[in-house]
C-alpha cells in the first residue's frame, strides 16, 4: 500500500527535483532519530496513530496549517484526512485500517454456527470447530513476542474500558483486574491456536487461513483483499468478514482503529511547501479512483468493497481510535515484551504483569514522561 | 624495517580502525553514562481524529507536551547518571533481589533453581545465558564435524574434492540471514521436516513452540553454519602433516587412530586453537538466527536485544548500556587468550 | 597410500553423503519453492511437485527493481575490497618486517576490535552519521566495511608476508631495476595467490553484514 504512494510521489520526478522514498521496517527508529538530529535525511515521513505520538511530544514536527490552507482546493484536502492535536494540523491521513475477524463461510454453514459477536461466542464456536476435519486449528490470531502480542493485549484491555496508565500521574494502569482477565481471555485463545502462536506475526496467520488450516483470525482489515487472491489462497470465495468481536454483548468491540499519514519534521533542510505538494501529489482523488480497492482511503469519493466493510462496522460498533499518547505506546511495548512469559506458561500472570508495568515505568521515565 | 617506516606504512589502516572501532566504542561508553529526554509537562490536548465518510472523533486527555524555550524549540537536557543506567540494564537490583528472597524451608537445589529462574527472567540475564550456552555448545561440535570432514574428505578420491569442498563450503559462505530463513522454512508449522516426520510415522511436532527445540535449532543452525569454516582451515592444515611422521607411526605398529591422534591433532593443536578463538568470537555475536528464528521468549542474544533496544525503542542509552555490557562479556571471554600472548611475546621478547 | 579397510571407505561416504544432505538442502529447498506462487510455496502438507511458476522472479526483477541492490551490493564490495586490500598490505607488510613492541600491540589491539559485535558499533555509529549527514550512503557504507574488516585483513597479510623470505625484498628490488626474471616470477606468484584468496575471504565476509547494511538500504530506488 505505501509501495503505491512511493510509486506515486516517484512520478513527481523531473530536472531539479529528485524523489527517493526509503520503505523499511525500522522507519520506526529511523524516523525518530533523522528528526532529532540537527538536519533530517527525510523531508517527510509516514506515520500512524502511535508513532507520531512520540514525534509530536518532542516538539519536532511541523504544523500544516498553513499549507493545507494554501493547497486546500488544488489537491482537494478533505478536513476528514486531517488530523489535529488543538488547533495544529500536525498530520495529512490517508488511509484508515482497523483487525477484525476473518472466517470460513463454509464451514460455519456446515457446523450451522452463528457468526460471533462476542469472545464468548467465539470461544463456544472454536470448541464446536475442534471436531472439524478439514481444518487444523478453530482459530489463530498473531501472538508473535513483541509488538504483536502487545497489540492484541490492548485490544482486549481498551473494551474493557480500562486505561493503560493514569492520566494524571502517567503511572501504569493495567495490572489490575482488568488486565488479568484479559490475559485470562488470551490464553483461552491460544488454546484453540497453534503451539506455535507465539512465534506468529500476521503475515503467518494470513498464511494459515489461506492454506485452509484455520477457521477464524484476527486479522488486518486491508490483508482482506488477499483472501481472494488464487495464487496466494486455497480459500478463495470461502472467507467471509465480520466486525471484531466484543466482550459484553452490545459492548464496545475490541479492536483500535487506525489511520496512516504523513508528516513533515521541522528540522528539513528542504523546502516544505514543495515536500507536502509532491506527497498530496500521490494522494490525489484520481489516485483513490483508480485504486480503490488498495485500501481503506480517507477521502469522500471512496468507494467501500467488500473487503472494507468489516472495518467500516467495527468502527460504527464502538471502536476506538489507538490512543494517541506517547505513553500508549511505551505501555504496548511493555506488555509485547513481558505478555509472552505468561502465555508461554513460563511466569504467573501477575508476574508477567508487574514485569510490564515495571518496563513501562522505566522507559516512561527515561522519556521524561514520568518523575523517577 | 625502521620505525618510522612501519608507522608509515600501518597509518591508514590503523587510522580507519582508531576512527571507526575505537573512536564509536568510547561514544559508546560516553552514551551509556549519560541520559537524555526532552522537557514535557502535562497539557490538556484535544486531538481531533478522522473516521470516514467525514465523520471526526475528538478526544480530551492531558498529554504530555513539549516545553518550549525562547526560540520556540523543544529542550533536550541531558545529565550524567554515572553507570545508573548499565546497572538498570544488567537489573541488578533485581539480581540482588532474587539472591536475598526468602525461600523458606526449600532443599538447596530447589533454592537455587528459584534463584536461576528468577535471574533468567531478566531480559539480560535470559539473553546472556543463551548467547554463552550458545558459543560454548556450539565449539566442540564446530571443531569435531569439522575435522571429521576434513579428514573424510581428504580421502577422497581427487576429481570428486572440488565439488564437495564447495558444497561443503555453503552454509557458510551464503548470508546468514538467507542461511537462517532457509532453515526456518524447513520447522514452521506443518513444512518439511514436520511433515517428513509425520510420515515416518512420529507424531506432530511444533518446532517452534517451545524453548528446548527452538533453542535446539538454533544451536544446530549455528553448528550448521560455523563447521565449514573450521572444515576448511583443517582440510588445508592436513596438508601439511608430514607424512613421514604419520608412516613412522604406522610401522611401528600404530593403528589408523592411534596415527591421527599421535602424529596429526598435536600437528595441529595451534590450528584447533585459532579456529575456536574465532568462532569463539563469532559465536558470541551470534544474531542473525534469533531474528529469524522469531519468538525471543524463549531464546535471546546479547547482539540481538542491544539490536532490538535501538531499532524498535527510542532509548540510545538504554541501547548503548546493553552494548556495554556486551562488550564487558566478549573481553571478559578473551582475557584467557590475551593473556597467554602476553607471556608468549614476553618469553620470546 | 595403504588400501583403505571397507568399512572406513563406507563410514567415509555415509558421513560426507550425511553432511551434503544436512548442506544443500534447505538451499535447494528454497531454490525449489522460488520458482512457485506463495499458495504451493508454503503449502500445508509440503508437495514435492508443484505448479511452475516465473512470477516471483519477475516481481523482484522487474518491478520491485531487485537489481537495483544487486548492483549497490557489486560496487560496494568492490570498492570494500580495493581499500582493504591496499591500505591492509601496507600494514600487513609493514607488521611482517618490523620487530618491536609496537607491531605486537597492534595486532593484539586488533584482535579485540574484531571481536566487537557490530551492534555495539552501529549504537555509536547511527545518531554520529544521522548528525553529520552521512547516513544512506554509500561512501559511508564502504568505509565502515573497511574499516570493520582491517584487523582480520592484518592479521592475514601479515601471515602471507611473513612468509616470503624477507631477502627477496631487497632482491626483488634489486631486480626491479635488473633484469632478472625469476625473481619477478616469484614475486607475481606469491602475490598472485595473496591476491586471489584474500579478496575471496573479504567478500565472503562482505556478503554476511546485515546489521551494518541498514545504512544504505534504499539509498538506492526501490
Amino acid at each position: 500500500m505505501l509501495e503505491l504512494i512511493a510509486e506515486k510521489m516517484e512520478e513527481c520526478e523531473r530536472p531539479g527535483l529528485q524523489i527517493e522514498p526509503k520503505l523499511t521496517t525500522e522507519h520506526r527508529g529511523e524516523t525518530d532519530r533523522a528528526f532529532e538530529a540537527s538536519t533530517s535525511p527525510y523531508d517527510t515521513a509516514a506515520v500512524a496513530n502511535s508513532s507520531i505520538t512520540a514525534l509530536q511530544a518532542k516538539g519536532l514536527l511541523t504544523p500544516l496549517n498553513d499549507l493545507v490552507e494554501k493547497y486546500r482546493d488544488e489537491y482537494a484536502i478533505e478536513d476528514s484526512m486531517l488530523i489535529r492535536f488543538g488547533e495544529d494540523v500536525m498530520a495529512v491521513a490517508f488511509m484508515a485500517n482497523a483487525q477484525h475477524l476473518f472466517f470460513r463461510e463454509d464451514l460455519f454453514e456446515q457446523h450451522g454456527l452463528a457468526v460471533p459477536t462476542t469472545y464468548d461466542e467465539l470461544l463456544a464456536a472454536a470448541e464446536k470447530l475442534e471436531s472439524a476435519e478439514e481444518i487444523e486449528y478453530p482459530f489463530g490470531a498473531a501472538f508473535k513476542s513483541g509488538w504483536e502480542l502487545g497489540n492484541e493485549f490492548v485490544d482486549i484491555y481498551l473494551a474493557r474500558g480500562g486505561d493503560l496508565f493514569d492520566p494524571a500521574t502517567g503511572e501504569a494502569a493495567f495490572d489490575n483486574e482488568d488486565g488479568l482477565a484479559t490475559l485470562e481471555l488470551m490464553e483461552s485463545l491460544m488454546g484453540h491456536m497453534s503451539p506455535n502462536a507465539l512465534g506468529m506475526d500476521f503475515g503467518a496467520v494470513r498464511q494459515q487461513l489461506q492454506q485452509g488450516q484455520i477457521a477464524m483470525a484476527f486479522l488486518w482489515g486491508d490483508q482482506a483483499a488477499s483472501m481472494d487472491k488464487p495464487e496466494e489462497s486455497r480459500v478463495v470465495d470461502k472467507i467471509a468478514f465480520a466486525p471484531a468481536p466484543s466482550l459484553e454483548p452490545g459492548g464496545p468491540v475490541a479492536t483500535t482503529f487506525w489511520w496512516d499519514g504523513f508528516v513533515i519534521p521541522k528540522n528539513l533542510d528542504g523546502d516544505p511547501d514543495l515536500t507536502f505538494r509532491v506527497v498530496m501529489e500521490a494522494l490525489r482523488p484520481e489516485v483513490v479512483e483508480e485504486h480503490n480497492e488498495a485500501t481503506l482511503w480517507l477521502r469522500s469519493n471512496y468507494q467501500p468493497g467488500r473487503y472494507a466493510q468489516a472495518i467500516i462496522d467495527s468502527v460504527e460498533a464502538g471502536a476506538p481510535p489507538y490512543p494517541m499518547v506517547p505513553q500508549a505506546e511505551l505501555a504496548h511495548a511493555a506488555l509485547g515484551d513481558n505478555i509472552g512469559d505468561f502465555l508461554a506458561g513460563k511466569e504467573s500472570a501477575e508476574q508477567s504483569l508487574a514485569d510490564a508495568a515495571r518496563t513501562y515505568r522505566r522507559s516512561a521515565v527515561d522519556a521524561g514522561y514520568l518523575q523517577p | 624495517m625502521r620505525r618510522g617506516t612501519f608507522l608509515a606504512f600501518v597509518a591508514p589502516s590503523l587510522v580507519a580502525m582508531l576512527l571507526l572501532i575505537a573512536v564509536p566504542l568510547a561514544g559508546v561508553a560516553w552514551i551509556a553514562v549519560h541520559n537524555s529526554h526532552v522537557e514535557t509537562a502535562l497539557a490538556e490536548v484535544t486531538t481531533e481524529v478522522p473516521m470516514f465518510g467525514g465523520v471526526t472523533r475528538k478526544v480530551t486527555r492531558l498529554v504530555p507536551q513539549p516545553v518550549l524555550d525562547e526560540a520556540g524549540e523543544a529542550i533536550t537536557t541531558w545529565e550524567y547518571v554515572g553507570g545508573a543506567e548499565i546497572a538498570r540494564a544488567a537489573e541488578l537490583e533485581r539480581v540482588g533481589e532474587a539472591l536475598t528472597r526468602d525461600r523458606g524451608d526449600l532443599p538447596i537445589t530447589e533454592k537455587l533453581s528459584g534463584v536461576h529462574s528468577d535471574i533468567v527472567n531478566l531480559d539480560f540475564w535470559d539473553a546472556l545465558e543463551f548467547t554463552l550456552l550458545y558459543t560454548f555448545l556450539t565449539t566442540p561440535f564446530v571443531l569435531g564435524i569439522g575435522f571429521a570432514l576434513a579428514l573424510a574428505v581428504n580421502r577422497v578420491t581427487e576429481r570428486l574434492r572440488g565439488t564437495l569442498v564447495f558444497a561443503t563450503l555453503l552454509p557458510m559462505i551464503i548470508t546468514p540471514v538467507v542461511s537462517a530463513l532457509s532453515i526456518y522454512w524447513l520447522f514452521i508449522d506443518d513444512a518439511v521436516i514436520s511433515s517428513l516426520l509425520q510420515q515416518m510415522g512420529f507424531e506432530k511436532l511444533y518446532f517452534l513452540g517451545s524453548e528446548l527445540t527452538i533453542r535446539s535449532i538454533i544451536i544446530f543452525h549455528g553448528v550448521w553454519s560455523a563447521t565449514p569454516f573450521a572444515f576448511i582451515l583443517l582440510y588445508a592444515g592436513l596438508q601439511t602433516v608430514p607424512h613421514e611422521t604419520l608412516e613412522a607411526a604406522r610401522v611401528d605398529g600404530a593403528n589408523r587412530w592411534q596415527a591421527t591422534w599421535a602424529v596429526t591433532v598435536p600437528h595441529l593443536a595451534p590450528l584447533f586453537a585459532v579456529i575456536a578463538l574465532i568462532h569463539l568470537m563469532d559465536a558470541y555475536r551470534v544474531f542473525e538466527p534469533i531474528l529469524v528464528f522469531g519468538s525471543s521468549v524463549y531464546a535471546n542474544s546479547l547482539q540481538h536485544l542491544t539490536y532490538f533496544v535501538l531499532a524498535f525503542q527510542d532509548n540510545i542509552h538504554k541501547a548503548a548500556a546493553y552494548a556495554l555490557l556486551t562488550v564487558a562479556g566478549i573481553v571478559i571471554l578473551l582475557i584467557p587468550v590475551l593473556r597467554h600472548t602476553w607471556r608468549e611475546q614476553k618469553g620470546l621478547g | 597410500m595403504r588400501r583403505e579397510p571397507a568399512w572406513l571407505t563406507v563410514l567415509t561416504a555415509t558421513g560426507l553423503g550425511l553432511w551434503l544432505v544436512v548442506a544443500i538442502f534447505p538451499f535447494l529447498w528454497m531454490i525449489l519453492i522460488s520458482f512457485r506462487s506463495p499458495v504451493d510455496a508454503f503449502s500445508v502438507p509440503p508437495e514435492l511437485f508443484a505448479p511452475f511458476t516465473l512470477e516471483n522472479f519477475r516481481r523482484i526483477w522487474l518491478v520491485d527493481g531487485f537489481w537495483h541492490y544487486g548492483i549497490s551490493t557489486l560496487v560496494v564490495t568492490f570498492f570494500t575490497v580495493l581499500i582493504s586490500l591496499g591500505i591492509g598490505c601496507l600494514a600487513g607488510y609493514a607488521l611482517s618486517r618490523y620487530g618491536g613492541m609496537l607491531g605486537f600491540w597492534l595486532l593484539l589491539g586488533a584482535l579485540v576490535f574484531r571481536a566487537m559485535p557490530h551492534v555495539v558499533l552501529l549504537t555509536a555509529y547511527k545518531p554520529a552519521f544521522f548528525e553529520l549527514g552521512l547516513w544512506s550512503r554509500y561512501e559511508t557504507l564502504i568505509i565502515v566495511y573497511v574499516a570493520i574488516n582491517q584487523p582480520f585483513t592484518i592479521w592475514m597479510l601479515r601471515s602471507f608476508f611473513v612468509n616470503i623470505p624477507r631477502e627477496l625484498d631487497e632482491a626483488a628490488l634489486g631486480n626491479y631495476l635488473g633484469q632478472s626474471r625469476h625473481m619477478d616470477k616469484l614475486m607475481l606468484g606469491i602475490a598472485g595467490a595473496v591476491s586471489i584468496t584474500l579478496p575471496l575471504i573479504v567478500l565472503v565476509l562482505l556478503f554476511q553484514k546485515y546489521l551494518v547494511s541498514g545504512l544504505t538500504q534504499g539509498a538506492v530506488k526501490g
